[in-house]
């Protein structure tokens, strides 16, 4: 099974998008190789919606649930052009639930990561993840998956089925936002 | 701040999104952290393969049970066309073949035997059989007259038919006997081998061959169901005049490597002069494994023999290759080559 990283690099958005198709129409009708590529192609999506939505330590078991839940229901697909868009919406949803679960945490959390936000601090993945956290949503997915997956904003258009100006505006305000936040690195 | 870098990491970095990246690429996505969710393919493959399992389980029985219900009982006799008669009286529903009882048809009527538990025999038009003998060490039936068809899935030589001409000695196999009422016939053998004796000859007949039932002689030359007309003709003859004339020559001149069997059967038959034509055309179209000589086949060496048989008999059978179509056969549900009445 080809790495995320390789799916990523590898795949030019029209192909890319061709290859979904396929792997979606596969996977409809039972095909447990298609899923397990698009697991590939879109494990990285996943973790980055989640990471941008729930607490890290819930990330990896809600990637997997998301995957399990996807498996279940990809017949209902009727677009496999937008199964980025549909699995990222499936993350959310499952983002919200877990942290409904355990709010007070999460809350508890934020609140630590924002003490902690101050120019003088160095540069922490937690604090910057926390900063990320606190981004207006479409900016924070974007981001998230920029910085932390590292993908292209060509492949964060492919995969979330945005287009690539919203990607862009996205990240450059996503990013200002972020500077801002961090005690204007700049 | 970059904004190429930004859009495209592959392009100049830019140093505080470079910064950004380096700090939060620990938290990147890794499969080999989070991997496919195996546990729940593991659990839907065992449940699929127990599900498999059971289908297949529950197939299996249904066709066994199926099976089971359907096979006749132990010697019961069906009437296949018109009325057969058992020992004199009609064969119905409730007729059982018991030790020296006979079956009799007309040239209207054929029934059909279920051989104890071992099989099925049907029972041509214009036919007589008895049961000899249905016990632990052996079934034996006599076929008097008529043609008899064979199925069987018991061990070798626990099914014998005997005629006046020989005895077929049932090594695993489907097979169609018949005989008149001057006692000469033939055996014809669709799968397996049988064994049939008669005089002082005894001949094993692969699948896929035929031998004539020779009245007073035993049985003939095997040859394949397929040899041509000219060389049936030829074999007839032999069987006829006997082995040692213009025949042999014949069947000689007219074998092609198929028909190996009926030149390695001739051997023993023929005179010494012809033995050594039979060898020439034999060992062209077979090569002699090592340590076989002419001087030794022509002599009957028994030893040189028998390896020189051993090493043609792989191609002797034409028993079809695919084990379902054995299966077939053996259930009877599809027809051999050779059906009864087919095969003289």
């Amino acid at each position: 099974m080809p790495s995320a990283s390789d799916a990523t690099e590898k795949s030019p958005t029209g192909s890319g998008r061709t290859e979904t198709v396929h792997l979606v129409t596969s996977a409809q009708t039972g095909d447990r190789e298609a899923f397990g590529v698009l697991y590939s192609r879109y494990g990285a999506l996943v973790h980055g919606v989640l990471l941008a939505h729930a607490s890290r330590d819930d990330v990896a078991d809600l990637v997997q649930d998301v995957f399990l839940h996807a498996m279940a229901r990809i017949g209902t697909i009727r677009d496999p052009t937008a199964f980025g868009a549909w699995i990222s919406q499936i993350a959310r949803n499952m983002a919200r639930m877990k942290s409904r679960s355990r709010l007070r945490l999460v809350s508890l959390d934020e609140s630590i990561a924002s003490e902690h936000a101050s120019p003088d601090a160095g540069l922490d993945a937690e604090k910057v993840l926390s900063a990320l956290r606190s981004l207006p949503e479409s900016y924070r997915e974007t981001l998230v998956l920029r910085l932390v997956e590292g993908m292209s904003g060509a492949e964060i258009a492919e995969r979330t089925g945005l287009t690539p100006g919203s990607v862009r505006v996205n990240l450059h305000r996503g990013m200002e936002i972020l500077r801002t936040r961090l005690g204007g690195t700049e | 701040m970059n904004d190429d870098y930004l859009w495209d990491p592959s392009a100049s970095p830019d140093a505080e999104i470079a910064a950004l990246e380096r700090v939060l690429r620990p938290l990147r996505f890794a499969p080999a952290d989070v991997p496919f969710p195996v546990g729940w393919r593991t659990r839907r493959s065992r449940f699929i393969s127990g599900a498999a399992a059971a289908a297949v389980f529950v197939a299996v029985a249904s066709g066994l049970l199926y099976w089971k219900m359907t096979q006749p009982a132990p010697w019961s006799i069906e009437n296949i066309e018109g009325i057969a008669r058992l020992s004199g009286k009609p064969v119905n529903s409730e007729s059982r073949l018991v030790a020296g009882g006979t079956i009799e048809t007309d040239s209207r009527s054929a029934a059909r035997i279920a051989v104890g538990g071992i099989g099925i025999a049907d029972i041509g038009p214009s036919s007589k059989v008895q049961l000899l003998r249905a016990d632990s060490g052996q079934h034996r039936l006599e076929l008097m007259r008529g043609t008899i068809y064979a199925r069987i899935w018991a061990r070798p030589r626990f099914f014998v038919v005997q005629t006046p001409s020989g005895t077929a000695t049932d090594l695993g196999c489907i097979y169609t006997m018949s005989v008149d009422s001057a006692g000469n016939g033939r055996l014809s053998v669709s799968e397996g081998e049988v064994e049939i004796a008669g005089g002082d000859v005894g001949v094993l007949v692969p699948a896929g061959n035929t031998v004539a039932l020779i009245a007073g002689k035993g049985p003939g030359l095997p040859y394949p169901i397929s040899s041509s007309v000219a060389f049936r003709a030829a074999v007839a003859a032999a069987d006829s005049a006997g082995y040692d004339g213009e025949a042999t020559q014949r069947i000689v001149q007219l074998a092609s490597r198929k028909e190996t069997l009926t030149l390695w059967h001739s051997l023993s038959r023929a005179d010494a002069a012809q033995r050594q034509e039979i060898y020439s055309r034999l060992a062209v179209l077979a090569k002699p494994p090592a340590g076989v000589t002419e001087d030794g086949i022509v002599a009957l060496d028994q030893s040189m023999l028998a390896a020189w048989e051993k090493s043609m008999r792989g191609s002797w059978s034409s028993e079809p290759g695919s084990w379902w179509r054995r299966i077939l056969f053996r259930l009877g549900l599809r027809k051999p080559a050779v059906w009864i009445g087919s095969a003289t």
